[in-house]
């Protein structure tokens, strides 16, 4: 919504399209903003205090900023659809999506509070909507599903082997190269210095917004290849190992070479944004292998991307 | 005037169930937590330091966990306890105990087989196992670990409220069944650890120490730390 505030001349003002659609109800648009704000209001004040600010949940609120700006975007071909609203499958989904929210915010299930509202938002577009129009925004409603918090022990159980694999893997890889390096577990002991590589190293949760990244990726291309699709979404899970691999390797050099403080300040940080960069290099590699294996069926879609936004 | 047409009447229908959703959600939250009622636990005083054969051993210098360790203790638990005992034979038990007055969502127990493996532990074992504790059969859960050539078998469980369990569900379980009775659960952690390769002895000795523990506490602090007696138990004229 931040495009509200740009200033903005008249002459662009009349080549933009307006905020709301023509025809738009704006007393039943409001009222639906104001029964959404009662139930996530207080969730959202929550996990901007709460959640948000740990390192495992950091890409939250870029996830729903994306997801928002994808939705607004669609506004105009959504508000154009003719409107053919499916009650039963929308109230249904409703009242899905209430009672998990009711039953999460009530008794601290993270999890469902947060995940009900991808239910409450289909359940909108189809009962005022339809189908047709779930079919437009599902990739802005399915991207929510990266701001859902994982439940802990889904995550510990999770981490905990991917961690191992990790260390086990960065540390033979530096045994060969002829490094110090011991490991016990998930404990690596490099020269003099001991590392434990820990929860937020480990990289359930890079590896879920490295995905996030590259499902967005896929839908700004318009790539439209479903098979194609499939396998480049599984291949980011390998690409997040190999990519967790590198910022470890990163931190028992740095380590190894000058000292404990530089490996915890710091490259810390930077080894994180290390991982980023080679798990997209990576990923976007992997997106042109395929492309020579589906060249023919999968043009960039360039026929339908004169989108609103 | 406003103009009432089908599909305004939907969204008045929608929103309806939406704002009864948030009503819901906000009647539903429990707000008395059980450690107002029934007082948090002064660990140090409750757990005896002899017992049976056993008492604190002093001899061995305290290690305090790391600061980053303790900064997430504080954070999870309102009393923790950490004690070796010793008996005649020189056989070291150390007894580990946490209790948290708030068992929602974020500060919840966390179980061993997670936080073991996050201080560089590997668990090699882990099965649900009973311990025969004051009369009656506990549910524990059994883990070997090792850091190293360090061994360690640990036996725990976990106190919700009144109930013991032993698996991340159950405890979640647990918690609602007394939110959706607006009762805030406490919980307590009771884990006890043996230096020890031998697994299988290394558990016998623990089980020992914790049927002689059992008869050690007070009545009103054995409720808390061996849970209530499970109602199919309680009519059967067990000692419990």
């Amino acid at each position: 919504m931040s495009k509200l505030s740009e200033p903005v001349g008249p002459a662009a003002q009349a080549r933009r399209l307006p905020i709301l659609p023509a025809g738009t109800d704006v007393m039943l648009l409001g009222l639906m903003l104001a029964a959404f704000a009662a139930m996530y209001g207080p969730s959202y004040v929550m996990l901007a205090q709460k959640i948000w600010p740990t390192d495992e949940q950091g890409h939250g609120p870029i996830i729903l900023g994306v997801a928002l700006y994808l939705l607004f975007g669609k506004r105009h071909a959504l508000a154009a659809l003719p409107s053919r609203p499916d009650k039963p499958m929308g109230f249904a989904l409703l009242i899905i999506g209430v009672t998990l929210y009711a039953l999460g915010r009530s008794q601290f299930i993270l999890f469902f509070e947060v995940f009900s509202q991808i239910f409450v938002l289909a359940a909108l577009v189809l009962l005022f909507s339809g189908r047709q129009g779930l079919r437009l925004v599902w990739f802005p409603l399915f991207f929510l599903l990266f701001m859902v918090p994982l439940p802990g022990s889904l995550v510990a159980s999770v981490t905990g082997p991917l961690k191992s694999a990790v260390s086990a893997v960065a540390a033979n890889l530096l045994h060969h190269l002829g490094y110090p390096v011991g490991r016990a577990g998930v404990l690596l002991s490099v020269g003099p210095y001991q590392l434990l590589v820990a929860d937020a190293c480990a990289g359930l949760n890079s590896m879920f917004t490295l995905e996030a990244l590259g499902l967005l990726y896929m839908n700004l291309m318009n790539y439209t290849h479903a098979v194609r699709n499939v396998v480049l979404a599984l291949l980011i899970i390998p690409i997040a190992f190999a990519a967790n691999i590198v910022r470890v390797i990163i931190l028992v050099l740095v380590t190894y070479h000058f000292g404990d403080e530089a490996g915890q300040g710091f490259i810390h940080g930077f080894a994180g944004m290390v991982l980023f960069m080679v798990g997209l290099v990576l990923m976007l590699f992997t997106d042109r292998l395929l492309g020579l294996f589906f060249r023919g069926h999968n043009q960039r879609g360039s026929a339908t991307t004169g989108s609103a936004s | 005037m406003i103009k009432i047409g089908p599909v305004r009447r939907r969204g008045l229908l929608v929103a309806g169930v939406m704002f009864a959703g948030a009503g819901l959600a906000t009647g539903l939250r429990p707000s008395r937590l059980m450690s107002d009622t029934l007082g948090v636990p002064r660990l140090e005083d409750v757990f005896p330091v002899a017992f049976g054969g056993w008492r604190v051993d002093t001899s061995l210098p305290v290690i305090l966990p790391a600061p980053d360790v303790q900064a997430q203790l504080d954070k999870l638990y309102n009393e923790v306890l950490a004690r070796t005992y010793v008996n005649a034979d020189g056989v070291r038990v150390m007894l580990s105990v946490a209790y948290g007055g708030d068992q929602s969502d974020a500060t919840s127990a966390h179980r061993p087989e997670v936080c073991y493996p996050a201080q560089g532990f590997a668990i090699t074992e882990n099965f649900a196992d009973t311990v025969r504790v004051a009369g009656r059969d506990i549910p524990v859960r059994r883990l070997m670990s090792h850091i190293g050539g360090r061994h360690e078998p640990i036996t725990y469980w976990i106190v919700v409220g009144d109930r013991i369990v032993t698996t991340g569900i159950g405890q979640k379980l647990a918690q609602m069944r007394f939110g959706l009775r607006n009762i805030i659960a406490d919980g307590l952690l009771m884990r006890v650890s043996t230096i020890d390769a031998d697994m299988a002895h290394g558990h016998l000795v623990q089980s020992a120490f914790l049927a002689e523990l059992g008869s050690a506490l007070d009545d009103r602090i054995a409720a808390r730390v061996l849970g209530a007696c499970p109602e199919s138990a309680a009519g059967s004229g067990h000692a419990c």
